[in-house]
Parts: C-alpha cells; sequence; structure tokens
C-alpha cells in the first residue's frame, strides 16, 4: 500500500461534490482525475456469472458521455473476452499519494479501437502513475516494469457509467456519488 | 507461460503492491478495489483481509467468489487468482499474523486508525494464470537454505546451552545478513518472556522482559505462530513498554528492577518466530531491521527452521540432567577479599546485590538457594536435577526452562561483575564459585 502523507476521505470527495453542484455523473473535476494519470483496476463479469479482475493504463471520457479505457491487450486477454460480450464492468481510479478512489460502474460494455492519441494517453497516463508511484516510495526501477506500455498492444472498452462510488478508504466509503 | 504452484509466488503475497480484488453480486454487477495485501496460507489456500462490511463483503458472502491480480514487488510478475470462499476466522494464529501485517500496511501507508481487522476470510485458490508484464530479473538474495545449513552445523559443535544461543545468533549475521537479533524464553510462571541472548545492539538487555501479547515478540509467543511485520507500526511497539508501564502505575520498584530492553529506537521490520516444544511456547526468537520489508516468507522458513532445531536441541540439553561428570580441580571454597553483599525479597524472588538490581522470579530464587546453601557449607557442587526437586523454587513441572534460566543467572551475574559465577562443570552440573564473602540479608 502506498505511503499517503495526507489521505483522502470519503466526506471530502462528497463534499467536493456538493460544492460543484453538478447536474451529471461526472463532474469536470472527476473527469480531470479519472484522465490524470492514475491507477485504474477493472472489473468484469463473464457469462458464467464469474468476476474478472484486471488493469487499464488510461482513460477518456468521450463527449457523449461514455467512458473509454484503454488497456494491454496481452495482461487483459480473459478480461476482454468477457467485454466483448456486454458483461457489466466496473472500474476504480485511484491516486496512490492521497488514496482518494472513485468507482464507476457500467454497462453496454464493448470494445473499440484507440486512436492514436487515445494510445498516447495511455503511455503519458502510465508515466504519470509512475511519478506518484515513485513519489511514495516505489524503486524507479520497479515502477519503470510496472507502468512500461507498449503502445501497439493497447485496445479500448468502452461502457456507458450509470453510477458513480466514493472508494477512497475512511468511513463513508462507498457511498454513491449522486448529481 | 508455465502456471505456478502457489509457494511459488508468495513474494507476491507480501502486502507490498496492492492487489486487485474483483467480486461480483448475485445480479452480475462487478465489483472492484485495491486491497492492501493477500496472505499466504498454504499451497492450496490465501486470505483476505476483512476490514470493513462493504460491497466487496456483500458479494463475497453472496458468491464466495473473487479474482484477484498480484504483483511481485521485486520482479513485476503478475498473476490472476480465482478464489473461491471458505471461511472467516476472528482469532487465531492467522488472524493475528495478518493483524499485525495490516498494522505495518496502515502505519506505512497513513492508513491508522482506519484499517481494522475484523477477521481473516480464507479462499481457496481454484486457478492461477499468469499476467504478461514486464518482468526484471530477481535481486540476488541470501540463500537462506545454504544459511541453515551453516548455522546447523554450528550448532551441531555446541554443547551447552549459553553457547548454542550465542552461536545461533551469531550465524544469522554471518549467513543470513541479519543484524540485531535476541533470543528469549518464556517463563511459565509469570507468563513473561526473558532475553537470554542478544547481538547487534549497543546493550546486551539479558534479563529484559517482554509481556505475553506485547509486540510481535508476545504476540508470536501466545499465538504459536511466526509474526512479521515490514513497517513498524505503534500498535507493535514495546522499546520502552516496560518502563512505561512502571511509570504509568507510579511502581517505583518495578522501575527499579526493569532491565532496559535492547531493541533498536526505530525498527522498520520486525520477525519473531516461536519457539515450540510440543506446541507450547517455550521462547521466541526474533530479528528486526531500520530498514522496511527486510523479511520475507523465505526468511520466515529459514528461522522457523532454526527455531525447530534450537527447540530439539534445549529439550536434549533440558534431559541431559544425569550426564557425565567432568572432575576438574576445586576452586578454593575459602575464597576472602570483598564482601558480597546479597539481598532477598521473598515477595517475587528479587536478589539485589549491593544496592543494584540483579534478577528476580525463578532465577532470583534459584540464586538464594545456592548462595544460601553455599554461606552455610561453603558448598560449590550443584545438579540440575536437585532444583528441580526442590518445591521452593516452584519450577513449573512442563518444561520448566531450568537450562535456560541458569544461563540467564549467569549472564546477569557475569555483566553485573557481581564477583559471583556459575560454570558449567559437565552435563546437568555446575559450580557456584564466590570470589569474596557473602553476606546475606532476607525481607
Amino acid at each position: 500500500m502506498p505511503r499517503a502523507l495526507h489521505p483522502d476521505t470519503p466526506d471530502a470527495e462528497l463534499a467536493r461534490l456538493n460544492r460543484s453542484g453538478a447536474n451529471t455523473l461526472l463532474t469536470t473535476e472527476l473527469v480531470e482525475f479519472c484522465e490524470s494519470g492514475i491507477s485504474i483496476v477493472v472489473a468484469v463479469t463473464d457469462q458464467t456469472g464469474l468476476p474478472i479482475a484486471g488493469t487499464a493504463c488510461g482513460c477518456r471520457v468521450l463527449e457523449d458521455g461514455c467512458v473509454r479505457l484503454v488497456l494491454l491487450r496481452a495482461a487483459n486477454l480473459e478480461l476482454l473476452d468477457a467485454a466483448s460480450a456486454s458483461a457489466p464492468i466496473a472500474a476504480t481510479f485511484s491516486r496512490p499519494r492521497t488514496h482518494r478512489s472513485i468507482q464507476l460502474k457500467g454497462i453496454n460494455t464493448r470494445l473499440a479501437e484507440p486512436t492514436a492519441d487515445e494510445r498516447q494517453a495511455g503511455v503519458d497516463q502510465m508515466a504519470g502513475l509512475g511519478e506518484e508511484l515513485r513519489d511514495v516510495d516505489y524503486t524507479a526501477r520497479f515502477t519503470a516494469a510496472f507502468c512500461a506500455v507498449d503502445p501497439d498492444d493497447l485496445v479500448a472498452i468502452d461502457f456507458d457509467p450509470t453510477s458513480a462510488f466514493v472508494q477512497t478508504p475512511g468511513p463513508g466509503a462507498g457511498a454513491e456519488l449522486k448529481a | 507461460m508455465k502456471t505456478p504452484r502457489l509457494p511459488e509466488i508468495r513474494n507476491c503475497l507480501e502486502g507490498i503492491v496492492p492487489s486487485v480484488l474483483a467480486t461480483t453480486d448475485l445480479e452480475g454487477t462487478p465489483n472492484v478495489s485495491l486491497i492492501s495485501h493477500v496472505q499466504y496460507v498454504d499451497p492450496e489456500r490465501v486470505a483476505l483481509s476483512y476490514q470493513f462490511f462493504n460491497k466487496t463483503r456483500r458479494n463475497l458472502l453472496a458468491t464466495g467468489r473473487a479474482s484477484v491480480v498480484v504483483v511481485d514487488p521485486d520482479t513485476n510478475e503478475q498473476y490472476r487468482l480465482t478464489l473461491e470462499y471458505l471461511e472467516t476466522q476472528t482469532s487465531g494464529g492467522l488472524f493475528e499474523m495478518m493483524k499485525a501485517k495490516l498494522a505495518g500496511i496502515a502505519s506505512h501507508s497513513g492508513m491508522q486508525g482506519v484499517f481494522r481487522l475484523l477477521g481473516s476470510d480464507v479462499f481457496r485458490v481454484r486457478e492461477i494464470a499468469p499476467v504478461a508484464s514486464v518482468v526484471l530479473a530477481r535481486p540476488v538474495a541470501h540463500n537462506q537454505l545454504l544459511a541453515v545449513r551453516r548455522i546447523g552445523e554450528q550448532l551441531a559443535r555446541t554443547g551447552e546451552m549459553g553457547e548454542m544461543f550465542d552461536t545461533l545468533l551469531a550465524g544469522l549475521q554471518q549467513y543470513c545478513g541479519i543484524e540485531h537479533s535476541m533470543l528469549l524464553m518464556l517463563d511459565q510462571t509469570n507468563q513473561r518472556l526473558y532475553t537470554i541472548a542478544s547481538r547487534g545492539y549497543p546493550f546486551s538487555g539479558i534479563g529484559s522482559e517482554v509481556g505475553l501479547g506485547d509486540g510481535v515478540i508476545g504476540v508470536a509467543a501466545a499465538q504459536r505462530v511466526p509474526i512479521r511485520i515490514g513497517h513498524m507500526s505503534s500498535e507493535y511497539s514495546y522499546g520502552t513498554a516496560v518502563f512505561d508501564t512502571a511509570r504509568a502505575a507510579g511502581l517505583e520498584w518495578q522501575r527499579t528492577t526493569a532491565i532496559s530492553y535492547p531493541g533498536l529506537d526505530a525498527p522498520q521490520s520486525q520477525i519473531a518466530i516461536p519457539i515450540l516444544n510440543r506446541d507450547t511456547t517455550v521462547g521466541v526468537l526474533f530479528a528486526e531491521s531500520p530498514e522496511p520489508n527486510q523479511f520475507g516468507y523465505d526468511d520466515e522458513d529459514a528461522l522457523t527452521l532454526l527455531s525447530q532445531l534450537l527447540s530439539a536441541k534445549i529439550c536434549l540439553m533440558q534431559r541431559d540432567d544425569f550426564g557425565e561428570r567432568v572432575n576438574g580441580p576445586a576452586p578454593d571454597a575459602t575464597a576472602s577479599g570483598r564482601e558480597i553483599r546479597l539481598r532477598y525479597y521473598h515477595v517475587d524472588s528479587t536478589v539485589f546485590v549491593g544496592d543494584t538490581y540483579l534478577i528476580k522470579g525463578v532465577a532470583g530464587a534459584i540464586l538464594w538457594k545456592l548462595a544460601s546453601e553455599h554461606a552455610e557449607t561453603g558448598r560449590v557442587d550443584f545438579s540440575n536435577r536437585e532444583l528441580r526437586l526442590d518445591p521452593a523454587l516452584r519450577l513449573p513441572e512442563f518444561v520448566d526452562n531450568l537450562e535456560a534460566r541458569l544461563v540467564l543467572l549467569q549472564r546477569r551475574l557475569s555483566e553485573r561483575d557481581a564477583g559471583i559465577a556459575i560454570d558449567k562443570c559437565g552435563r546437568g552440573r555446575f559450580r557456584f564459585i564466590v570470589s569474596g564473602q557473602l553476606s546475606l540479608e532476607e525481607t
């Protein structure tokens, strides 16, 4: 678990939402957070009802509100198989420096081809995560390997977010973020 | 890629890189979170820490299934484990091992007071699938199996208990790279552990005590399982516990008779392995480091093997009270010179030499018996057997640790330059040598 000198709290997340006065699921601030180069972990449910865990390199929230995750194909073969069958999906975005974490749940999961710009976003966002990890004491050697991205191996999963939850550890974790 | 077995990927289960945990509810909606650690239980099972009754927990209880991605912090090898929930344990060895590890993780990550172990959720590992990743060469580490062999060879050449303890700790330094270590024995009569040997500290701390259940040492002794912590947590700190307790209670007496614990001022990693005799704790082998995450599963295995070897040898030495008598020159029983004033307090068998606290408890009672007989009759030769048979000494019937208590007494006398020495002169026999005139007072 990364070292966080000033951990975020679930209450802070809810206060952020209240201040924003937003009427959408994903506020501008939340979109920036999800795209800022942090840890993204993913789960889909396969056709037999089993969960499959995986990781993504980057995120883009598209103009229609759809969330696009870019992820390494080789590391997520089973997950991509399940995702291609419109499986329900969850993705948790987490900043190592503060433990601030948000979980999105979504439907209409489908595979997509990332654009060149999105492939680069995947590389850049993983580099951002690498910086965060070095800041919290992981070695440069480890983070370079952990955050390595082959842009040619990137694929995309799109989904329509239906709900968002505070996942930051602490009292109130799990609360739904409602507009 | 070859599918590994669980013991081969234990390094992924150290809690250094968080794991990804995916679950699903009965409707098929998934849930995903980062979790602090996955605990290795045995070749078939792992455990997850149950800290909050959250969505993950509800899903696990509803479906019994989970998918976890774990990462080796040294090589970045990654695996996806498919898990099947078996049970939740809320006390016992596994729970305490995980509680200590979680306390260290919480301390390091700024989550003290947030992370609290409510239970250990135990899972069967149904499948281990390698996940493609950039893999680094594993850093060169000490070959712990070779180290155990070397230390075992050296232990086999030792003839008495004190020497064996020192040889073990020296071997840990020489072959395992462990610079700071201690051996403590459990006193069944007061349920406290006392330091009998130490290495790598500014002072020996021989005779200093740790309560059963205090810190990693006390928890390992109480639970009879290895306890490891990769980042020190105040919850497991006992460096000043003895003095703090004494101060809080305003007990000048306890403060006067407390021996300083020798441990590091700012340890990060600690490991405590119980020394067991037929499932009963007789002592603890302990090591620590100022660096974080220094003791892994392999170190735990190595120290456990050594503690088992030690236990067998302690057992043999304890039983060996009728061994051969070694005849040496009789010491001068009419030694003259300085007065050696011993003061004995019956209430807790405390002995002072002059105005300096020396020892208490069973070892104190033994010293008083030997000194009284020596003063009355000039007797020098004693046997372990007669100490065992003396009801006044109140030695516990099972695992009396008499030999270890004699080592403790021997070392305290030597460190305090008391003018009294206990010299082994054959198996189960020793000499009580006084370099002066004894003067005894009882209270």
